[in-house]
């Protein structure tokens, strides 16, 4: 920096003028400035650790044994001699679910350990498993754990929560080889031009639900992207219709599993029907609207992937869903495929899973 | 390998020789010959057959650099890499990129600009990459043990190495205006979910006179929005800073400060969610040179609110995630070994590269007080300390003291008190004796940090660094060297753990009792400035008190040939 020689009077003129500009300029600036926790004592959750002479007074115990979350939820309880920070961790010993449940309070009870069969991670409890619920208290170095058994798991299909529909599409739990039934996607049909290499089916290496989820995996050799698919058969076997007309408020969820190869892509396809008068197995794919979404996995492990079926874009196809009306009408889809496809690169080795297709009707999946 | 190695000098000679009848072609570049022998000793692997405890690695590289300078409005470079891990035969594993792009010129009178790889930083609010510790008086030879890594993460002071296109301006308005502006990519879109992040920046300095200075800065991290992205972020960082600088006969004084707000907004378009907040911090300084006494004393408070938000000037160089490449894995070889004090200088791949708008973990033993430099946010105090003047040749000193508080509890009303002291020197002896034909050197350096509060969650942790080091030339352009490292931090405290929001979300508690000490002892030689052999040899054990079994020590014997053509 540049320093000058300056004369006491020049100092003084300079002080007199450079003092009040900074101020100024420091003022003007700091008027327009706003702070969002204006007025809050605490950032964060609040917490409190055990103090000395800290107790558990009555030990952790269920509110059953035998959790039946398809049909009702269930609780935890315990009490101390202070309020403390606590945290409950349910872990299902074959699913891999956690749940956790925190606290501060005097006690454990059901107004503040409720829990309905939902996970805090990708996976889902499982019907028929053990889970292990550990308490333990901030600033306490003891814990208590007692073990349930899920009778059944929470159920979604056709249920309600906080305004949210869910509509189960498929969660691939059929035994392998089984006929599709009823709204499950059935295939494959693969692309034949990539060879005898393309593998697409029920697989119980992976899944975030249950005992499998439906695996994909190949190479695009033909390089022209698309390798294999599933779909509802007949397309237009969803014929039970959705309540919303919104597409912003039209989700379509699904868990996907990325195994770390480059340009995996799955297809969400959704079919629509422009005219009702096509009945079962007559959907003609020519007349009618398909919207599809592309999802490029570039994580590993599972994810949960919501789509607004606003975001969804029309087939460019007109011989596969690129000649309908063209107006995105959710409460006119009647049928799903899920694509394998090399993107964005064609040619690739591509591999990728995918469990728990389901619509949601007022926001997106909770678990 | 060698058929390339050919082919590519063959196209930098053809470019050289075609060129240089109308333009200049110049080379520079830097070699360096890295080989260490390490070896794992201590309790953790006290009967541990399946853990590998002996290893000896390195490379070899060189960094190419052609320059271009077709006339003052335009010049290029890139850096081409050659590198190969030791121990490969005649090629074999060698890998070849390009480390550098970058084309620069002028526009007219008084535009420069830079595309490629950028260097970018303005004020330590808005784009600053802070250093990851205080080493401000480290010894000589963990200095150019740091100059590798920082070299490998392109640390070039405090600026951060992006792509994108930057510009300089000095416009002639009273007594000039010097004006940057800058826009880079930090993240590209995939097209269907994830939109391109861009962050952009500029700053303006009006200098009204030689003693007022007044600028203002602007810096966004923003999505570029796409119709299908789930996600959409925006933050801005907004400030004004001003400079008063008056030097008469006997004191030289300075005032200044920085003022401004953060405004950050996410919106995770799948889950319906937004979350905003705004936020503002303020910065003052005063310093004042005695000349008759060559001292330096200054003050300064600020306050940086707790939601204030500069992904530009906040993000850590060190991500304490990544595991260390020396001996990742310990206990049967099936858990990461973690990052020490050692691997904080040593390591290259622990270091980030990229701006996040996250802030990022922090482990309150090595830095508690100011975790995301100046721009640590949620904290209010005052710094004072005196200083050597720039002027005085055989020491330089500083000694400095922050008192500093939270803002807002985090979890809790009860607030952190944060001191922290910390200093040093650099003691020329060979000035100090008069000895003009040799150097020798001491260092020694001191921060200071504890943390308390009370309540019903109280807090009580220290964490002291010391450094030292001597260097002492014994033969002209041969030295030896030695420094010593230690941390020792006892106490407990609560980490603070971030949502995608950057929201604290919980705070799980940690008690923290350890010691880790780097000794180091060596010699160099120094063929010309910045050219040098150097061989050393590391001590490094590190303690837990509470699991003694988990004790251990780095031995490591380390060469280092650096070659550089300037």
């Amino acid at each position: 920096m540049r320093m000058i020689k300056t004369k006491k009077y020049t100092s003084v003129f300079v002080i007199g003028l450079g003092l009040p500009l900074f101020i100024a300029a420091s003022l003007l600036l700091f008027s327009g400035c706003k702070r969002t926790l204006k007025d809050s004592e605490i950032i964060g959750p609040q917490y409190k650790p055990a103090e000395a002479g800290f107790a558990i007074t009555a030990y952790l115990s269920a509110s059953t044994a035998s959790a039946d979350f398809g049909n009702s939820s269930m609780y935890f309880t315990a009490a101390f001699n202070q309020q403390v920070s606590w945290t409950l961790t349910i872990t299902g010993e074959e699913s891999g679910a956690v749940k956790t449940i925190t606290g501060l309070s005097y006690s454990v009870d059901a107004s503040n350990s409720t829990w309905d069969g939902s996970s805090s991670n990708v996976y889902f409890f499982k019907a028929g498993e053990d889970v292990n619920a550990v308490l333990t208290i901030l600033g306490y170095s003891g814990s208590q754990s007692i073990v349930v058994n899920i009778l059944s798991r929470k159920k979604y299909n056709t249920t309600y929560s906080n305004g949210i529909k869910y509509t189960v599409i498929d969660d691939f739990e059929r035994p392998v080889g089984l006929a599709s039934t009823y709204r499950w996607l059935d295939g494959p049909f693969k692309d034949l031009g990539d060879g005898a290499g393309t593998v697409a089916g029920i697989t119980t290496a992976y899944k975030v639900d249950g005992n499998a989820s439906y695996g994909f995996s190949g190479t695009d050799v033909n390089s022209n992207s698309w390798l294999a698919g599933v779909n509802t058969d007949p397309i237009n076997s969803m014929t039970l219709g959705f309540a919303t007309s919104d597409p912003a408020k039209y989700y379509v969820n699904l868990f996907v599993y990325g195994s770390g190869k480059a340009n995996s892509s799955i297809q969400v396809k959704a079919y629509e029907v422009d005219d009702w008068s096509q009945v079962a197995a007559t959907y003609d794919q020519t007349q009618n609207d398909g919207y599809v979404h592309d999802i490029i996995i570039d994580w590993t492990g599972w994810k949960l992937v919501s789509v607004r079926y606003a975001d969804f874009k029309r087939s460019s196809d007109p011989v596969a869903g690129g000649n309908g009306n063209g107006i995105k009408e959710p409460h006119q889809v009647v049928g799903f495929a899920l694509g394998l496809n090399s993107l964005p690169t064609f040619g690739k080795e591509v591999e990728a899973y995918v469990d728990f297709l389901v619509v949601t009707e007022g926001g997106p999946f909770k678990p | 390998m060698n058929k390339a190695c050919i082919f590519i000098s063959a196209i930098f000679l053809t470019i050289g020789s075609s060129l240089k009848a109308q333009t200049d072609f110049s080379l520079r570049g830097l070699g360096r010959v890295i080989v260490s022998h390490d070896k794992l000793g201590g309790n953790l692997v006290k009967g541990d057959s399946a853990t590998p405890i002996k290893g000896m690695g390195g490379y070899i590289l060189f960094d190419l650099q052609p320059t271009l300078k077709v006339n003052d409005n335009i010049r290029a470079n890139a850096i081409l890499r050659v590198k190969q891990q030791f121990g490969s035969f005649f090629g074999d594993g060698t890998a070849f990129e390009f480390r550098q792009f970058q084309v620069m010129g002028k526009i007219g009178k008084y535009v420069d600009y830079h595309i490629g790889d950028i260097n970018v930083e303005m004020t330590p609010y808005t784009v600053f990459a802070f250093p990851e510790m205080y080493h401000q008086f480290e010894s000589e030879i963990f200095q150019i043990r740091r100059s590798v890594v920082n070299y490998e993460n392109f640390v070039i002071g405090n600026a951060w190495r992006l792509q994108g296109v930057q510009g300089f301006a000095k416009l002639p308005v009273l007594k000039g205006i010097d004006v940057n502006a800058f826009g880079v990519r930090t993240n590209p879109t995939n097209d269907v979910l994830t939109p391109d992040r861009i962050l952009a920046g500029t700053r303006a300095v009006l200098k009204a006179t030689d003693m007022i200075h007044v600028g203002a800065n602007y810096v966004g991290m923003l999505d570029i929005p796409i119709e299908s992205a789930n996600v959409n972020y925006t933050n801005h960082v907004i400030t004004g800073e001003a400079k008063f600088l008056l030097d008469l006969d006997a004191v030289n004084l300075t005032v200044k400060g920085e003022t401004g707000m953060s405004d950050y907004e996410f919106v995770k378009v799948a889950d319906n969610q937004t979350v905003g907040y705004n936020d503002f911090f303020y910065d003052v300084n005063a310093g004042a040179v005695l000349k008759p006494v060559k001292l330096k004393l200054f003050a300064g408070y600020r306050d940086v609110g707790p939601q204030f938000s500069s992904p530009s000037a906040q993000t850590r160089r060190i991500n304490i995630g990544m595991n260390p490449l020396l001996f990742p894995q310990v206990m049967a070889n099936s858990v990461d070994r973690g990052q020490v004090l050692f691997d904080r200088f040593t390591q290259e791949g622990i270091y980030n590269r990229g701006v996040n708008p996250v802030l990022f973990p922090f482990n309150p033993a090595y830095n508690n007080i100011f975790p995301y430099g100046d721009a640590t946010p949620n904290r209010k105090g005052i710094t004072t300390g005196i200083a050597s003047d720039t002027s005085l040749k055989v020491i330089s000193a500083e000694l400095r003291a922050d008192l500093f508080s939270e803002i807002i509890g985090e979890g809790i009303k009860d607030l952190r008190k944060f001191l922290g002291v910390r200093g040093g020197f650099v003691l020329d002896i060979s000035k100090l004796a008069g000895i003009s034909s040799r150097s020798i050197s001491l260092n020694a350096g001191l921060r200071y940090e504890k943390t308390t509060r009370d309540g019903f969650a109280p807090i009580d942790f220290t964490s002291t660094l010391i450094d030292g080091g001597l260097v002492v030339e014994v033969f002209k352009r041969f030295d030896i060297l030695g420094g010593v490292k230690m941390l020792n931090a006892k106490g407990n405290e609560y980490l603070a753990v971030r949502d995608e929001f950057n929201l604290l979300s919980s705070f799980p508690p940690v008690t923290i009792d350890l010691t880790q000490v780097v000794f180091s002892g060596g010699a160099r030689i120094r063929f010309a400035n910045n050219s040098y052999f150097t061989v050393n040899y590391n001590v490094a054990p590190n303690k837990t008190a509470a699991s003694p079994s988990t004790n251990y020590d780095i031995r490591q014997l380390f060469f280092n040939y650096t070659l550089i053509i300037p």
